[in-house]
């Protein structure tokens, strides 16, 4: 099996829909002749051609209202945000108007669009270009939130997001886009909504995110050697819809729960799932539910400042450890 | 909307379960995760839970019955109990409907207090498996207490469920373990029937001893030392961990780096070629109560420090007689230990687990008069002296092969710094 690079697999990834239907375009800024700003998308202009890969002015809110009027007129657009701190500069689109056009419009009309962006931190971007933002946009009724962390995933999840019906945000993360992992040939496509459990285990269940997921991968494989704790650990993989089954399933299992989030602490994506499992696995808990996550601030740009804040395998070894053999 | 229970697979090479008890009755509410039934398959007993709620509408497959893999054993519908043979698509009418201010679905079981005599803590798993496995909170807090700890929690709670003797007329409880002949076995005259896992187990050892040119050899260790770091840490460590460090990790963990010099030891064999495993996974022996044996497996034991390798151990010795090992748990063995040290026994000569090559014995360590060299000249010495041995497969490997190897797990075992391996915080 070839090995490709999660950036080279966001451009894959486009080009196997783009291939597929002729409905699907592309716009945001740079991302044409420069092949993107992070290199993800390098080479599509050449294939696909100035009409079906357009770069923008400097404007979200250009981007995506013209995405989002595309979309209701027939194509699927695949709209690029370069950072995912800039979404705020567009919300009203995402939070009111390509989320509610559905149920507005009584199904007369939809957005089948996606927005692609560069979400979080360990990059040295400082605060307004760093931030972990997946749980500003899992609150929105009305959008699909995935965020893949290989690059397999991303093919098969990006193949999903143009595929839904409804608007998707497909958090791209910065810190990964090196990482390399094997990509079978040919197409290649995944179900929104799937967990992925990438090492079972039986003492303690890790959900991780992102970036976040290679580090609790090897906290888990640290655990195991040094502390004789077996962690599953979970890949969400997509926050909306939410994989809640095999969470669950995964909780009636090992008793405890940690979530590894880079997000900041207060309303960050664990603390909903630390909610339905609470709720609805009350009875399985064999200890406090514990989130490991970036604290509740914004993100230094000093390196060692920036990579204390965010959750690192260590960090989860030392709280997995401490609170299950205590 | 009716739904189908199948008779799972319970592993790669199993065709068949029997179904040895239904925890639930035609009529009864289902809901997702409660245990349905326990089956039985020549090399495990597990509960196989719902994956969907409802009532259960019919019983195809009643207990003491075996069914295929994949075959329907029961109906989840809309309770309205059934004649064989009934039309399936009677089972249900219209699906069930739920409130969209229904998002989470809350438990409406309730087990107990948070709290329980002499304020002790109880964790919800904890509560949930006392009443489900009737248990008596009051004698299991005065348990948990004297080990000096504020809670109880799940594993307190399966310890003690496996550590009660089975009396008929105890409810099924969720964490049996397998039935068959009570621990005393029978009185004089009796016929005891096997249970499915001792006749498998008979028939694969019979299999292996017929086919297998055994040779057993059997080295005197010195565990002085060994004893000594025991003793010393044994305190912390079972305040630590909650329970004993005994010479088994020690032993298994002189093994995986002895073998790590001699990885002929840690192989299969098909009749032509020799297989080296790259991870050492180790079977365990475990006795049920003198109700079968089975061998769980500590997966790339090599990778775990001593303390690891002890509770991986511990792990799968109590889910083992708790009835809760799971098929992979039983498969993929590369080596395995025999312990029989329990009786006092000065050595055992196992059977090969095929296609494993080898398998380890170690029994009885006890203090014995031995011949000690000083400066001084030669003394006779107390020191704790136990037999390891292997029964190993001649075609594999040679005696020598195999002598080297004991001598090696020898030499770890008695000059190691255990200490180091023991973290000083515990």
């Amino acid at each position: 099996m070839a090995e490709l690079t999660y950036r080279d697999a966001v451009a894959r990834g486009i080009a196997q829909e783009m291939e597929r239907d002729k409905r699907v375009v592309f716009l945001g800024e740079d991302i044409g002749k420069a092949g993107g700003v992070f290199k993800t998308t390098v080479g599509l202009y050449e294939q696909f051609g100035p009409l079906r890969v357009r770069d923008t002015p400097i404007s979200e809110q250009a981007i995506l209202g013209a995405a989002m009027g595309a979309a209701m007129t027939g194509l699927r657009p695949i709209a690029e945000i370069m950072f995912a701190d800039f979404l705020a500069v567009c919300f009203d689109y995402v939070a009111n108007e390509m989320s509610k056009l559905r149920y507005m419009s009584n199904g007369q009309l939809s957005c089948p669009l996606v927005i692609r962006t560069g979400n979080g931190g360990g990059v040295r971007f400082g605060a307004q270009h760093s931030q972990s933002i997946e749980n500003w946009t899992m609150m929105i009724p009305g959008i699909k939130v995935v965020a893949p962390s290989s690059p397999v995933d991303v093919i098969g999840l990006m193949a999903a997001a143009v595929r839904d019906p409804d608007p998707v945000i497909f958090h791209e993360h910065k810190a990964l886009y090196a990482i390399k992992g094997e990509v079978p040939e040919g197409e290649i496509i995944e179900r929104l909504g799937t967990a992925k459990i990438l090492r079972p285990g039986r003492d303690c269940t890790i959900v991780a995110l992102a970036l976040m997921v290679p580090r609790a991968l090897q906290a888990a494989e640290t655990l195991a050697s040094e502390h004789g704790i077996d962690a599953e650990v979970i890949d969400l993989r997509s926050l909306v819809p939410l994989d809640t089954q095999a969470i669950l399933g995964s909780v009636a299992k090992t008793g405890r729960l940690f979530t590894v989030e880079e997000n900041p602490r207060l309303c960050g994506w664990g603390a909903e799932i630390a909610s339905i499992v609470a709720d609805e696995a009350f009875w399985d808990l064999d200890g406090p539910i514990v989130r490991i996550t970036t604290p509740h601030i914004p993100l230094p740009a000093a390196d060692h400042l920036e990579d204390l804040a965010l959750p690192s395998a260590a960090r989860v070894v030392e709280t997995v450890r401490r609170v299950l053999n205590g | 909307m009716s739904s189908t229970i199948i008779m799972p697979q319970l592993g790669e090479t199993v065709a068949e379960g029997k179904i040895l008890v239904w925890f639930k009755s035609v009529g009864d509410e289902i809901k997702e995760g409660d245990n349905l039934f326990e089956v039985e398959t020549d090399k495990v007993t597990m509960e196989v839970q719902a994956i969907v709620a409802g009532r259960l509408s019919e019983i195809r497959v009643g207990p003491g019955l075996t069914a295929k893999v994949g075959e329907v054993v029961a109906v989840i519908g809309n309770g309205v109990a059934k004649t064989p043979g009934a039309d399936d698509a009677s089972a249900g009418k219209a699906p069930q409907w739920r409130s969209p201010f229904e998002e989470v679905s809350t438990p409406v079981d309730r087990f107990g207090h948070a709290k329980g005599p002499n304020g002790i803590h109880l964790t919800p798993l904890a509560r949930r498996l006392i009443a489900q496995g009737g248990l008596d909170l009051t004698e299991l807090a005065a348990e948990v207490q004297r080990k000096g700890k504020k809670r109880i929690d799940g594993a307190a709670v399966r310890a003690a469920i496996s550590a009660r003797p089975a009396t008929p007329n105890a409810p099924p409880a969720p964490f049996a373990p397998p039935p068959g002949p009570s621990p005393v076995l029978g009185r004089q005259g009796d016929v005891i029937t096997l249970n499915t896992m001792r006749q498998r187990t008979g028939e694969r050892l019979a299999e292996a001893w017929r086919t297998i040119p055994h040779v057993f050899q059997a080295i005197e260790v010195d565990f002085t030392r060994v004893d000594r770091v025991r003793k010393a840490r044994k305190e912390a460590f079972q305040t630590a961990h909650g329970f004993s460090l005994t010479f088994l990790p020690f032993i298994a963990r002189a093994t995986c780096l002895a073998i790590a010099a001699y990885p002929q030891i840690n192989a299969r064999f098909d009749g032509k070629s020799l297989t080296l495993s790259r991870d050492v996974n180790l079977g365990i022996a475990v006795d049920l109560d003198h109700n079968g044996l089975v061998v769980p497996v500590v997966r790339d034991a090599s990778s775990l420090t001593l303390i690891g390798v002890a509770k991986a151990i511990r792990r799968q010795i109590d889910q083992a007689r708790s009835g809760r090992l799971y098929p992979e748990d039983l498969s993929g063995g590369t080596y395995s230990i025999s312990n029989n040290g329990a009786f006092g026994t000065t050595f055992t000569a196992p059977i090969i687990n095929a296609p494993q090559v080898g398998i380890l014995s170690t029994d009885a360590i006890r203090l014995k008069p031995a011949i000690v060299s000083t400066q001084e000249g030669d003394f006779v010495a107390p020191r704790m002296i136990g037999m390891i041995g292997q029964s190993f497969d001649h075609r594999a490997f040679d005696g020598a092969y195999s002598a080297a190897f004991l001598s090696r797990v020898k030499q770890i075992v008695e000059t190691r710094n255990w200490n180091e391996e023991i973290p000083s915080d515990l």
